[in-house]
């Protein structure tokens, strides 16, 4: 199980001699998706993975008048030349679309096993009224991601107010998620930032925010491993996945992963909806399946 | 394929980074001039950084040779060698995990009955727990036994990678030291709880040293060490009922004044302070 989440990292190759400049502007994209993340560790599909593990691709868009006659037909693609800002900002904004993603998640994560609530799209979340150590902890990892989202906004803010990212609406499917589901794909979530840190950290262009960044990365990795040993427990099964990379895997070290590899590459709009803010929420099918979540605009 | 990896597979990455991180520092420190891009200024410098209490810590660098090793930053990196700043960083971070690769294996051996001394078994499933749970659940003693099995490995791993890196891009790796017999009980809490805590300095050791490079890259690699140090401590600490962190503890420092909770950021130590740590283990 482990060894197929670290398979699907590893496919991809960091392209050699990169700099931040040649990593942000390598490819002309579509402007169909302002920008966009994608927590790709495991398979959202319904034919779910056979470890049992699911993956959720969150894509986000600020201009949702790009999805205006998408419907079925629209091939989405997204990189990191469409994510806002330049040099140390541009890493920032990065960052702080995988806070407030993981934030919103560890929010609803914490609703369906609670006391229920809504997505970011406003689908209902009932909830499984449990409580427990993984509620716990769920509940402080949620508290610290929020803050972490709050001081990386606040950096990339002090840098140039009019490009950083603006808030997204998340939808991850938690209405279907039993216990072991969520807790699988918040570990999913978290083992995919700290990929995303580690191969975002040397695109900064200075080391101003270095240590705060590595500061947060560390945390990640914290939470990643509570996770994976919640889910190693007699409670959940026991399941074989592992706190940290084995030592025959990648010399015991976490895999960086460049912000393109963490980035949506591929899918196609299948629907719209029109959310009561005005904005829109796509579903995207593609080989992992996903969503498009798109803000007031 | 990521930074040193490469340097380490590539002989023309090799090749440029000692040019831009061996050859030229060494050429200035021996000229005494210690110029903006190998141990001095802004750029080379660990970026600002503040003590528990808000308060900027200065940190500054020099070039010292003596016979036979070079000491790049003995400011900083007391007794630790090499001919660059990213060298000595490096083996700053190769002596740690040489350290806790011994530790762990000594845990291990204890924990499994065996002599201390016992080099790692080829095979990791040949380890069974002989010791007490140290009133641990039966579920926490059996998942605190499979990580110290698991984490002896990977922290041989750690410094055989480190150790590589360093020969591959020219520079000198730091020796083995003997260590002494270190001083846990004789049951898995015990045990658990030392090496949680060598975990935690590990922690803030690679945090502490990493901005001391001067290369983004290279900051990356040695960030792909220190995520797995911050899980390995908090994955014991949840099989110990230890808070998971991270925690603040005395001599901790911070990367920001402010930290809007006390788990919110990591925590680090200078390699001064590491280095002073360690000294404890050395036989």
């Amino acid at each position: 199980m482990k060894e197929s989440v670290q398979a699907n990292f590893s496919t991809h190759e960091e392209p050699q001699g990169t700099d931040l400049a040649r990593v942000f502007h390598s490819s002309v994209m579509t402007r169909a998706l302002a920008l966009g993340l994608g927590v790709a560790a495991l398979s959202r599909s319904a034919q779910a993975a056979p470890n049992g593990f699911r993956s959720v691709r969150a894509f986000f868009d600020d201009n949702p008048g790009n999805y205006s006659t998408s419907n079925g037909t629209a091939t989405v693609t997204i990189d990191s030349v469409q994510i806002p800002g330049s040099g140390d900002q541009k890493v920032l904004n990065f960052a702080l679309a995988l806070e407030d993603l993981e934030a919103d998640l560890y929010r609803q994560a914490l609703a369906r096993l609670t006391g229920g609530g809504t997505s970011g799209t406003g689908t209902t979340i009932p909830g499984l009224n449990l409580g427990g150590p993984d509620v716990d902890y769920l509940n402080t990892f949620g508290r610290v991601e929020r803050e972490h989202a709050a001081f990386v906004r606040s950096a990339s803010q002090s840098i140039d107010p009019n490009n950083v990212i603006p808030v997204f609406f998340y939808d991850f499917g938690l209405e279907n998620l039993d216990r072991l589901g969520v807790l699988q794909l918040v570990y999913a979530a978290e083992l995919t930032g700290v990929s995303a840190y580690l191969g975002a950290t040397p695109r900064f262009a200075s080391k101003t925010y270095v240590p705060a960044a590595s500061a947060i990365l560390g945390t990640e990795a914290r939470h990643t491993a509570v996770i994976a040993g919640l889910l190693n427990s007699s409670q959940f099964g026991q399941q074989p996945v592992s706190v940290a990379p084995n030592y025959n895997e990648n010399n015991g070290r976490d895999t960086p992963l460049t912000p393109d590899q963490i980035l949506v590459t591929g899918g196609t709009v299948a629907a719209s909806v029109t959310l009561p803010n005005g904005g829109r929420i796509n579903p995207v099918t593609s080989t992992n399946n996903g969503f498009v979540f798109v803000s007031p605009g | 394929m990521h930074d040193f990896d490469e340097i380490v597979s590539n002989p023309m990455m090799r090749r440029a980074f000692m040019t831009r991180f061996g050859t030229l520092c060494l050429g200035a420190a021996a000229l005494g001039a210690v110029s903006a891009g190998c141990g001095s200024g802004s750029d080379n410098d660990g970026p600002n950084v503040y003590d528990g209490n808000g308060n900027t810590i200065t940190t500054t660098s020099t070039g010292t040779t003596s016979s036979g090793l070079t000491f790049f930053d003995p400011t900083n990196f007391p007794n630790v060698p090499g001919k660059s700043e990213n060298e000595v960083v490096l083996n700053f971070a190769l002596t740690l995990e040489y350290v806790e690769a011994g530790l762990y294996l000594q845990a291990l051996n204890v924990a499994s009955g065996r002599d201390r001394a016992q080099p790692l078994d080829a095979n990791p499933a040949s380890y069974t727990r002989t010791v007490g749970d140290g009133g641990l659940t039966a579920d926490f003693a059996r998942q605190a036994f499979d990580y110290v099995v698991q984490l002896a490995y990977k922290e041989r791993a750690h410094a055989t990678f480190v150790r590589d890196a360093i020969v591959a891009s020219g520079g000198t790796p730091v020796p083995e030291r003997a260590l002494k017999n270190a001083s846990f009980g004789n049951d898995l809490r015990s045990i658990g709880t030392f090496l949680q805590n060598r975990e935690e300095i590990g922690t803030r050791a690679n945090l502490g040293g990493a901005p001391f490079i001067t290369d983004l890259n290279l900051i990356g690699t040695v960030a792909t060490l220190y995520t797995t140090e911050a899980r390995h401590a908090a994955a014991l600490a949840r099989t110990l009922g230890l808070p998971t962190g991270p925690t603040r503890r005395d001599g901790d420092n911070q990367v920001t004044p402010n930290y809007p909770s006390s788990d919110t950021f990591e925590y680090f130590w200078t390699p001064t302070q590491v280095i002073s740590d360690l000294q404890q283990f050395f036989a």
